[in-house]
């Protein structure tokens, strides 16, 4: 595995894509110090403060783009484990498909794509700062949760994203390996046992329709199954959750 | 979701539940009787087959097959543009964007002539984008979807000429 630092980029997703296009060997974790315009989901921006962690993981894409698209939950399995080595675990929980919460409020964000290259793993986690108004929902810094005396030490556990990477890095490529050999059973366990929300009300947004019901859980190929009113079942493949109430 | 996929193969349970209606008809001056059971609709008839049809994706196309004589042209529909030559087809369950971001331009139009490699539409799920090229260069004839709508394994998407 390789590791390009770079002092500012555009976006790490955008570089993954030019560094697939161009041959580069993979799998590749790319990671930028400052970033000016990183990427969410529809054409979101990903506030980028600095002391933050900005990567992307670029991995040979396999022919299947179901079981691509479920590395959104080994991402999040990845992030998720890799800050249990800062904060108490019980703090920590994922709410779908991949937005991992510290203390219910948003600690990172994944966006993957695949181009005709390769899968790029678009990860942000904020370490040092909490961006604010972003609107959404309220936001986390992981150095908040940490007991003030690991801080202070003369080694401070978390002072720069480097190690965040190194440990995230390897995490990914554990559940990654763990998903290509077993599929995604072991995946959906995993992250259910992770999962803010399952049973509770939540509010799913679309992008043409809003409608509430319960979150039931999570089908054999990773979207929501939320339970209607009516009493109907209904498979959520790309939307928003929030959590009434909170 | 896939019992509305498997198409005519009726599962244990409409089997029995197939039986029990040609029972009622049987039993009573009836003809026919339909039933509507979520997705599921059944047709039990004296005079022909039973016929078992699922709303989705094709609401009516079993029962239009006896109703329809052979030499009526068979309108366009999706079944046909999947199956044109350039029908290009989702590769996952998804939704479908024709454009990078809601207040953006749309990547390509009906008639657009496009470079093979060119992004026309992206795919979404679970936060993972799929850019969906054009395997070749040409002109897209027909825009098989709308911005933001959910799309089915297989589904065509566009057609590229």
């Amino acid at each position: 595995m390789r590791f390009l630092t770079f002092d500012a980029l555009d976006s790490t997703n955008a570089e993954a894509v030019r560094q697939a296009q161009a041959g580069a060997d993979l799998p590749l974790w790319i990671m930028a110090k400052s970033q000016s315009s990183g990427r969410g989901r529809r054409g979101r921006e990903w506030v980028s403060e600095s002391g933050n962690l900005f990567c992307t993981g670029v991995y040979p894409k396999s022919d299947n783009a179901q079981h691509d698209a479920q590395k959104s939950f080994v991402a999040a399995l990845a992030i998720y484990d890799s800050l249990t080595d800062y904060v108490d675990p019980s703090l920590l929980n994922i709410k779908w498909p991949n937005d991992v919460r510290l203390g219910g409020k948003k600690v990172s964000g994944i966006l993957l794509e695949r181009t005709s290259e390769a899968l790029c793993i678009g990860i942000g986690i904020n370490l040092l700062t909490a961006p604010k108004n972003v609107t959404d929902q309220e936001t986390a810094c992981v150095i908040d949760y940490i007991e003030e005396a690991l801080i202070n030490d003369p080694e401070p556990i978390l002072d720069m994203p480097e190690p965040v990477l190194a440990i995230l890095a390897r995490n990914y490529s554990q559940w990654s390996r763990r998903h290509d050999e077993e599929g995604f059973a072991p995946i959906r366990k995993a992250w259910l046992l992770r999962a803010a929300g399952i049973g509770q009300r939540v509010r799913v947004n679309l992008a043409k329709e809003s409608f509430t019901g319960y979150a039931d859980g999570l089908n054999e190929d990773g979207a929501l199954t939320v339970r209607l009113d009516s009493g109907a079942y209904r498979d959520i493949h790309a939307g928003e959750i929030f959590f009434e109430g909170s | 979701m896939a019992t509305s996929k498997s198409s005519s193969k009726a599962g244990a349970g409409e089997t029995k539940l197939i039986r029990e209606l040609a029972g009622i008809l049987n039993d009573t001056d009836l003809t026919e009787i339909e039933m509507e059971k979520g997705d599921l609709k059944i047709r039990v008839s004296k005079h022909g087959t039973a016929v078992q049809t699922y709303a989705a994706p094709a609401p009516v196309q079993a029962a239009a097959v006896l109703t329809q004589a052979p030499e009526t042209p068979a309108p366009v529909n999706k079944a046909d543009t999947a199956a044109h030559p350039g029908a290009v087809k989702s590769p996952m369950v998804g939704t479908a964007y024709v454009r990078p971001s809601p207040d953006a331009d749309a990547f390509a139009k009906v008639g657009d002539n496009v470079k093979e490699g060119d992004t026309i539409m992206l795919i979404e799920a679970m936060k993972t984008f799929n850019p969906i090229t054009a395997p070749k260069s040409g002109k897209i004839s027909d825009l098989l979807v709308e911005d933001a709508q959910p799309v089915e394994f297989g589904e065509a998407l566009f057609i590229i000429t």
